[in-house]
């Protein structure tokens, strides 16, 4: 009866359900338009392609949950991908080398956490800063791209570990760590707090803690992202993560996550960002020219912002019709 | 109930005023120190028309923040940047076609404004989020529409806006201080621009009040647009060439200096003037960075410190606790 | 034991408490009744941690404890209860009930089965027990009070601080109250608890604590006094007269300036038909959130379509702008959130709308602050830095300009001093000689009366549960009868001493 209370519960509040079937029903169109597109290698190559952005999405979407947003994930993943090329250039071994990128990043996050969650800066606007900031720091460290990798991080990203594809491991990494999270008393207050600080605070609810814990995770995944994205590509470049932001936070919105702090998962983050990475393929196999596809790519980007914010609206329409039933707030002194 | 003195003297426009004055001044100094060429009328000058292209885009900038609801424009390098590259493809050989190739780019820049505004507006994307998406869909589509060639021959008369007037001031200089002068009295004197300022300090109340809130918020962003399409095409007027994203940069800096000139990050209080003079401050920094030779990266990294810092201090969110 | 000493707090220009001092033991529980602004919730606030005092010390059994955030109350097991709820919409009731203490196995793993077995038990306890995995948003208000109830509860503190919890329940759930806190305090806590609700006061406390003006001015035990004497002391210096209020005194035959047949109150699923003279003032009363509200913010576009007639002419209202263009002018109790531009100065908060707004001049700014004995420095200084009174003053007066057909006012009073309140009555009542009609929601009935007892051109209007109960003229305007029409069949019903 546990399964049967779990299943009522999580589907009833499920968010992410809408991510879930735009990307089945895309990946189902893919394979009438490219057959292959179900197979075992299309279907890897595809993760390889994307694990660096489904990192990031699952940040972004804790912190978004925590009511704050980071838009400095993507520079973040540059300074740390040009600072692992950097460091293995310089003779460190690549045991050592990952970790301490991971480190950095999560350093990274945890210094914009201090800064919107201590600090009280706006969070839209002190990571905007802070985005300038690392894109600098990328750019001083490697002006140009260039570098290479040891062939033992490539070959593990490419291969798999009893089975399953070795990217599996880095999307489950940040994963594993937010659903144990999640299992403290910690999780409810993430989320009360990232929903309504005010009421979270009264509640005892320490608000500043719980964000800077999401700001941190945040730089985590950016860090596992990075270690990702860089054994995938296999060389530095200042300039790499400067899209993936917007990507990162797109896909979180698509999947679910309310902008407005307190709802949704990572769960959706991950489908939302396979559904835009599926977008991108289909843009990318098909035969539009070179100069097209950032304009066509912005443009679904923004198609698909616009739908998941008209879900959310005629959602929020039903919530605010029934709360207007259950009655006003009080007031006098 | 004494009277106060007139309005442009009052205290609180001098303290909002003050800190861009005197870093001005302090730059300067620093400039004159670290080089001796600093302090002639020539650097001073182009100096002067350096800022006058980050006027316009801060005073774009400025107009979206006034407006409130947690409002930005990060589409503002994106938009001058299409102007710059598609502007100069207009025919200007005439003052006639001149005025309307001006009138064009405005409109491209009004278009994208539209859409930044009507995604805001009614389907309730934060305008980070939407702005800088539509950044991207600006770029890519320049990117689209110029095939990677941007273009190579510049009309004479666009060109004409980096003459000199008199020592020191430019065509554009002259221009963005007038630009600057009259839209602040628009904001302070003009029922238009005291609605702008009412809808962004108080967006709730100023509806109750009758105030047509979703028609001037969405106004706000076709302005910048527009703003920002005609700063794109002074930009290439300037510089006399045209480079793929290259205004890309002014998008940060506007909304530095709008800051730094005493606009409220949350709406509802902001300045023209103090913006111009926010301006100033950031391209003498620049052009002192550049003097010392300090290579983009820690450009960014200084600027970007400077802007949190500068959040730190004037746009810090609610105490949770009275 | 509880004991506040000279505690104080400002609020800007308000003056919040004033060297506030009582003392509370172990095991009684203590009544706290005050009218609006006399600083009851601000003192529970600074127990609970969510407010600072600007001075003054709080002892617990004799030792001086500082108590900085609701952390640190919490430690010191004092729990509070918020009269705006601490429920947070986006979590289920069981999160809610125990988001201050959820049970941990090891200090950091969620313990779901014990939070299950303590939640089902409290829930059941508060006769909730079906709620346990129901969202928050929907929930009826009663539910989310006694929610709130029982997340203080489950916190197991030995002070219990209680803001108004049970002014939303219906009697079965304050039965269950009751008893609940009678095993509270058989168990040694203390308990304070703010009401306004006389027969709970006097069926549940041991002792009462009047406060006024900031202050407590005096404690006794519940026998010692009865109701009359306990309102006399609340209400302390009587509400001056604001003078004859009479109505322009139209003719029998006048037309209605605005009538609407069908004004809805959504949460009680029925509607309220109103129709207003010119020059008229309609006093609104009733119980809290019985729909009075939803009457002055339909007729202002705020929810939505309604029909109307203007001077008998037919006309639908779609959006405040709209009404605002046919010459209504909407004043809010709720200055921060609906009336005040805090970045604006005076002088631009008076222009808003109408001429002022046009012409902009700075003189007429003047004129009209000094029309209405507004206390000011320079017109340019910011509204914020006027006290609340004052703010209202020139939030009202911004609609004198427009020379408004009809004036809907939401409990514009609220939380403003004796003295501003009765400037804000004379304004009201020159706008009306002038010919604007006024209806006006008020949480205060004194008010009410003295707006409209005098008049032959008011009438005061009782809502219960959305409908109107009782319209009161004239002589019949009285504190009593006001009240006796708001709770229609409880007089005398509940085990409360009389």
């Amino acid at each position: 009866m546990a399964l049967a209370r779990f299943l009522a519960k999580n589907v009833k509040r499920t968010t992410a359900l809408p991510a879930v079937l735009l990307f089945f029903t895309l990946l189902t169109v893919n394979f009438f338009i490219m057959p292959g597109a179900l197979s075992r290698s299309f279907l890897v190559s595809f993760l390889n392609t994307n694990t660096a952005v489904i990192c990031l999405t699952m940040g972004a979407s804790v912190v978004i949950i925590a009511g704050g947003i980071d838009i400095s994930l993507g520079p973040m993943v540059s300074v740390a991908n040009v600072m692992l090329i950097k460091l293995l250039a310089a003779g460190t071994h690549y045991s050592a080398a990952i970790p301490l990128t991971v480190l950095a990043t999560t350093a990274m996050g945890l210094l914009n956490g201090v800064l919107v969650a201590v600090l009280r800066g706006s969070s839209l606007l002190t990571t905007f800063a802070a985005s300038t900031v690392y894109s600098g720091i990328a750019l001083l460290v490697m002006p140009v791209p260039g570098g290479s990798v040891a062939r033992e991080m490539t070959a593990f990203y490419n291969g798999s570990l009893l089975g399953i594809p070795a990217t599996v491991f880095f999307i489950l990494a940040p994963y594993v760590v937010w659903k144990a999270f999640k299992r403290t008393p910690h999780g409810i207050r993430l989320y009360a707090a990232g929903n309504n600080p005010a009421k979270a605070y009264s509640s005892a609810v320490n608000v500043p803690a719980e964000k800077l814990f999401a700001f941190g995770f945040a730089g985590f995944s950016a860090g596992i992202g990075t270690v990702a994205l860089t054994s995938s590509i296999g060389s530095g470049d200042p300039l790499i993560g400067a899209q993936m932001s917007m990507m990162a936070i797109s896909a979180a919105v698509i999947g679910g996550v309310s902008l407005s702090g307190g709802y949704g998962d990572i769960t959706g983050g991950i489908f939302g960002s396979l559904f835009l990475g599926l977008i991108t393929v289909i843009v990318l196999s098909s035969n539009i020219s070179s100069f097209l596809q950032q304009f066509v790519s912005g443009v679904i980007l923004l198609l698909g912002m616009i739908g998941a914010m008209l879900f959310t609206m005629r959602r929020g329409e039903k919530a605010r019709r029934s709360a207007d039933r259950g009655g006003g707030t009080a007031h006098g002194e | 109930m004494a009277n106060k003195p007139r309005r442009t003297l009052n205290l609180d426009n001098i303290r909002i005023f003050l800190p861009s004055v005197l870093a001005v001044i302090a730059l300067l100094v620093l400039g004159r120190y670290l080089s001796g060429r600093f302090l002639t009328v020539k650097n001073l000058g182009s100096i002067l028309m350096t800022s006058s292209i980050l006027m316009f885009a801060t005073v774009a900038q400025n107009i979206v923040l006034i407006s409130g609801n947690n409002g930005i424009d990060l589409s503002v390098g994106a938009v001058m940047s299409m102007t710059a590259l598609l502007g100069p493809t207009i025919p200007m050989a005439t003052v006639g076609e001149f005025a309307l190739a001006i009138v064009a780019v405005m409109g491209m820049g009004a278009a994208c404004g539209l859409i930044n505004g009507a995604g805001i507006r009614q389907l309730g994307i934060p305008a980070l989020i939407m702005t800088l998406i539509m950044a991207g869909v600006v770029t890519g589509f320049t990117m689209y529409v110029t095939k990677g060639r941007p273009a190579i021959e510049l009309s004479p008369l666009l060109l004409g806006v980096s003459k000199t007037v008199f020592p020191m001031f430019r065509v554009l200089t002259l221009a963005a201080i007038a630009a600057v002068a009259a839209l602040e009295i628009i904001l302070r004197k003009t029922r238009i621009g005291r609605s702008l300022t009412l809808v962004g300090d108080n967006p709730r109340a100023a509806e109750l009040c009758g105030l047509r809130v979703s028609l001037i918020s969405v106004l706000a962003y076709v302005s910048s647009g527009a703003i920002a399409g005609f700063a794109g095409l002074m930009l290439v007027g300037y510089t006399g060439s045209a480079v793929m994203k290259m205004a890309d940069g002014y998008t940060l800096l506007s909304v530095a200096a709008a800051i730094i000139g005493g606009t409220s990050v949350s709406g509802g209080r902001g300045s023209f003037i103090g913006g111009a003079l926010g301006a100033i401050v950031f391209v003498v920094l620049n052009s002192i960075l550049q003097v010392l030779r300090i290579p983009e990266g820690a450009r960014y990294v200084i600027q970007g410190c400077l802007l949190v810092v500068i959040l730190l201090t004037n746009n810090r969110s609610q105490k949770l606790r009275q | 034991m509880l004991r506040f000493e000279n505690i104080s707090k400002t609020y800007g220009q308000v003056r919040a408490l004033s060297n506030a001092s009582l003392a509370v033991a172990g095991g009684e529980i203590r009544g706290i009744l005050g009218g609006n602004g006399s600083g009851k919730s601000t003192l529970v606030k600074i127990a609970g941690g969510t407010v600072v005092p600007d001075s003054g010390a709080i002892y617990l059994d004799g030792a001086r404890t500082a108590i900085g955030s609701p952390k640190d109350a919490k430690k010191a097991g004092i729990i509070m209860t918020s009269q705006e709820l601490s429920i947070v919409p986006n979590l289920t009731v069981e999160e809610n009930l125990l988001l201050s203490r959820f049970p941990a196995r090891f200090g950091i793993l969620s313990d779901a089965r014990r939070a299950r077995r303590l939640s089902r038990e409290m829930l059941d306890r508060l006769e909730l027990g079906h709620r346990i995995d129901s969202e928050v948003a929907g929930l009826p208000e009663n539910e989310l009070y006694l929610l709130e109830f029982g997340k203080a509860l489950i916190q197991d503190g030995d002070i219990l601080l209680l803001d108004e919890i049970t002014s939303a329940l219906y009697d079965n759930n304050v039965a269950v109250v009751r008893s609940i806190l009678r095993e509270c305090k058989a168990a040694n806590k203390t308990i304070l608890f703010i009401s306004h609700r006389m027969e709970e006061l006097y069926s549940i406390c041991d002792s009462v604590t009047v406060m006024r003006n900031g202050e407590a001015v005096g404690t006794f035990g519940i026998a010692e006094k009865n109701e009359n004497e306990l309102l006399t002391l609340m209400a302390g210096q009587v509400c001056p007269a604001s003078g004859k209020v009479s109505g322009t005194g139209k003719a029998a035959d006048a037309r209605p300036v605005v009538e609407a047949d069908s004004i809805p109150i959504r949460q009680y699923r029925k509607s309220v038909s109103i129709k207003v003279m010119p020059g008229e003032i309609i006093g609104v009363a009733g119980l809290q959130g019985h729909g009075q509200s939803e009457i002055v913010r339909t007729l202002h576009g705020m929810r939505g379509e309604v029909s109307i007639r203007i001077a008998g002419r037919p006309t639908t209202i779609r959006s405040p702008r709209q009404a605002v263009r046919h010459g209504f002018a909407f004043i809010s109790g709720d200055r921060q959130t609906e009336g005040v531009f805090k970045e604006h100065s005076v002088g631009d908060n008076l222009a808003v709308v109408g001429e002022l707004a046009k012409r902009g001049k700075a003189a007429d700014a003047r004129k009209a602050l000094d029309a209405i004995n507004v206390k000011y420095s320079g017109i340019f200084q910011k509204l914020t830095s006027l006290s609340g009174g004052n703010q209202q003053k020139v939030i009202v007066g911004r609609w004198t300009s427009t020379d408004p057909l009809l004036i809907l006012a939401d409990d514009p009073t609220k939380g403003i001093d004796v003295r501003a309140r009765s400037d804000l009555h004379a304004l009201f009542a020159g706008m009306a000689k002038r010919g604007s009609a006024l209806v006006m929601v008020s949480s205060d009935d004194n008010e009410l009366v003295s707006l409209c007892a005098h008049s032959d051109n008011s009438r005061v209007i009782v809502l219960y549960e959305g409908g109107i109960v009782a319209t009161l003229r004239g002589m019949d305007i009285t504190r009593d009868n006001i009240i006796a029409a708001a709770i229609p069949q409880k007089v005398g019903a509940g085990d409360g001493a009389r």
